[in-house]
Parts: C-alpha cells; structure tokens; sequence
C-alpha cells in the first residue's frame, strides 16, 4: 500500500513550526532550550521543503 | 356495411387502453402547466395547455425536480391511460422544467423553499481543512472542469491524494449520480476530508442538476464538507449556496483549497531566516547577561578587598592600644617576680627580691616594707 502522502503531516509539521518560532521569541528562554529549538526549527524547515518539492499527487478513481 | 360493433363501457375503456399501450405506450409532451395542485403531501394533479389545447396530469410528488408552479413551460414524460371514472389523464413518471424562464423560476421557488428550512444558513458553514490531505473530486472525469482543477491543484500543491468520482454533470442521470456519489464518498471506511463539487459554465439546462433538489439536499447533507464550484463567474446554483464553500470555476475551487507552492517555499526561507535571527538574539542576550554578571563579581572582589582592608586597619589601631610597650614609655613599670608577673602587692612578701620592667631596660630591687589598701601591714 502506497501511504507515503499520508504519513507526513504537512499542517502538523507547520504548526509546531509556528509554535518554535513562538517559543523562540520568548525572552526568558534558556540558552540550552533555544538552541534546542533551533536545530529542531531548521529540520522541519527542511522537511516541509522536501515534502513540497517531491511529494506527488495520487489519484485514485471511483466509479459512482 | 355489417352490423355496427357495439362495446359496454368498460370494455371499450379497457380496448382503449390496449391501443393506447401498443400505440403510445410512452410521450413526451411539452407545456404550460396550469392547476398545479398537490394532495395529502403525496399526489400531484396539474394539467399542461397551449393556445388550443389542455390535457390533466397525474402523479407523485417523488418524481417532482423541486417546486413548480402554474405559467412554467415544462416537458413530462409518463404513460396515456383512460381511467374507467375520472376520465382521460397522462400517470407522469418525469417532468422537467423547460427554457431559461421555467427553469430560473423553479429555481426560485426551490431556493426560497430550502433558504426557509435553512440549508444555506452561514452558521451551518464548516471550516474546509487547509490544505487537505484527500480530496474527493466528484465531477465527468473527460470534462474540461476535471482538467482544470487537476492542473491548477497540480501546479500550486503537492501530496494530496484525490478520490475521484465519475458522474455526468449535466442530462436525466446527472441528479441521481451526484446524489449517489455523495453518498459513495461519505460512506467510504476514510471519507476524503472534503468534498469538491465541479463543473464548467454553461445554459441554466446544462447547470440545471446542481440546482435539483436532491443534490442539493444531499450537499447540505454532506458528512464530509463540502466545495461547489459551478461553471464562470456569473452562475450561482442552489448547490453551491448549500456548500460550506463556493468557488467560482473549478481552477478557483483548487486555489481555494491549497496555498500556492512557491509562495510557502518563499516563507519557508524567511522562517529560516527568522531562526536564525531569533536564535542570534538569544545568544546576544545571553552574552549581554554575561558581561553584566562579570562585572558585578569584579565589583563584589574589589569592595570584598577594601572592606578587608578596613578591618585589618581597625584591627592594627585596636591592638596598638593594648600594646604595653607604649604605656611603659608613658612611665609605667611593670613588677615581675621571679618568672611571674606582679598584678597584686598581697602576692610579694617584704624582703623579696623584684624585678622592674622600664622600656628601656629591667631594674632589680628588694621589697623593704608593704602597705596594702585596707591598712593591713605585713
């Protein structure tokens, strides 16, 4: 079975980018959490990028 | 000429019919309707005429597109048949109105009747997912409309999944293939997470099936939300009204559903940027909190120093004060006898040999006579 445009979570994955940057923003973030953050931000970055630029639309016919 | 063929009444009603079947057993007739009337929620008797003519109509409320009223043209389709009581009638098994007139009036009324029972309130509008995983595309799989919205989803997004179902768009069958795909789509084990209803412009009678009651009913019914996007920018059906949302043309249904690809990738380098940024900042804080710290110890040493500084300054001075050294210059002595030092004259008996401690040197002496402070005399 064919699922790989399933198992990626594009509105997931956006959302929890959104809230790094939120997090990131935060004044009174620890230096140990930020950079934690960031390493996590840019990989998602790169995922979302990779996703947009491979993943391929599936079409499966029905006949009603 | 024989004998004239003489029938009874039911007879003749009954070889009439027997023509009737074998000669007509089906027509077509085109109309004006006029003394539409509807019975016990259930039968439906009208009659259609032109400048001449007026034949009665019966049947039932199921084979009705929606509501009709008296004026409208309309084509109906059912079986002659004279019944052996209330006289000739054609039993309708369709009938559909005719021309842009009929049709936009039937629409009217439908429209009036379903915005009543509130199939097109704004409160009943669902949020579309954005952008959606799977698609449920209803539309004619050769139709221009199919291969736009392909294209345009396509070109601005990627890992969508579309289920399509074929249905004619336009035509007898296209009401209850819609219907039927609607259902087919809500009742699949993972429903698409929205529907998209489609086709390209065209007459008010090719659009007509977007505008039949059951379709629309079955939009507004839609467990799966729902997209109709029907034809240019002018048409507007009941469907559509009925839909969580409305596209003008299917390439808008696709924009409406995903965000552009390049327009994410761009904001996916800024949220890069905006990263870095970010982390920068921190980092700089975090510096700036720093220096700050490292000052504040330097500040802590030097006052820590000065105040012992102070101390052993204070110190110094205290013990100077104690020290006898200085009260023997003032011209003190101090008596030592033997290896002890005289603090009481009960302590030296008479005769005893004394040691006087001066600062500039020691003095030895004898003890001649004592005399202490309560009188007493050794």
């Amino acid at each position: 079975m064919a699922k790989k445009t399933d198992a990626f979570d594009y509105r997931a994955k956006s959302e929890e980018l959104e809230r790094i940057v939120a997090e990131l923003q935060n004044p009174d973030i620890h230096i140990d959490e930020a950079t934690q953050l960031h390493t996590a931000g840019v990989k998602l970055i790169a995922e979302l990028e990779a996703y947009l630029n491979q993943a391929e639309i599936e079409i499966k016919k029905h006949v009603a | 000429m024989g004998e004239p063929l003489i029938f009874g009444v039911s007879d003749f009603v009954a070889v009439l019919n027997q023509t009737l079947e074998l000669a007509y057993p089906f027509v077509t007739i085109e109309g004006e309707l006029s003394n539409f009337r509807v019975a016990r929620n259930r039968w439906v008797y009208f009659d259609l005429k032109d400048a001449e003519s007026s034949l009665r109509f019966f049947g039932t409320v199921y084979a009705l597109p929606g509501p009709l009223e008296d004026g409208m043209v309309v084509r109906v389709s059912g079986n002659p048949r004279l019944h052996p009581q209330y006289g000739f009638s054609v039993n309708m098994q369709s009938i559909t109105p005719v021309g842009e007139g009929a049709l936009r009036r039937a629409a009217d009324l439908l429209a009036a009747k379903l915005a009543a029972e509130g199939l097109f309130e704004a409160d009943r509008k669902r949020p579309l997912p954005y952008p959606p995983r799977r698609i449920g595309l209803i539309t004619a799989g050769e139709s221009a409309a199919y291969a736009d919205f392909m294209k345009i989803l396509q070109a601005r997004w990627r890992g969508v999944a579309i289920e399509h179902f074929e249905t004619a768009v336009q035509g007898e069958q296209a009401p209850s293939q819609l219907v039927a795909a609607i259902a087919a789509a809500n009742a699949l084990e993972r429903p698409p997470e929205v529907l998209v209803l489609t086709r390209g412009g065209g007459s008010a009678d090719d659009l007509a099936a977007f505008s039949n009651e059951a379709v629309v009913r079955a939009v507004a019914a839609s467990r799966v939300p729902t997209l109709v996007a029907i034809g240019h920018e002018v048409d507007v059906s009941l469907a559509e009204l009925a839909a969580d949302q409305r596209g003008s043309t299917p390439s808008n249904a696709a924009e409406l559903l995903t965000p552009d690809r390049q327009v994410v990738l761009g904001r996916l380098g800024e949220q890069r940027q905006d990263l870095n940024v970010l982390l920068g900042r921190v980092v700089t804080r975090r510096q700036d909190a720093l220096k700050a710290a490292r000052l504040e110890l330097d500040r802590g040493l030097t006052e820590a120093y000065e105040a012992a500084r102070q101390r052993v300054h204070l110190l110094r001075q205290l013990l100077e004060a104690y020290d006898p050294s200085l009260a023997l210059q003032r011209g003190y002595a101090l008596l030592h006898l033997g290896d002890q030092l005289v603090k009481r004259a009960a302590d030296v008996p008479v005769g005893a040999a004394v040691q006087l401690q001066l600062s500039d040197g020691t003095l030895t002496a004898t003890i001649t006579d004592k005399e202490l402070n309560n009188g007493q005399k050794d």
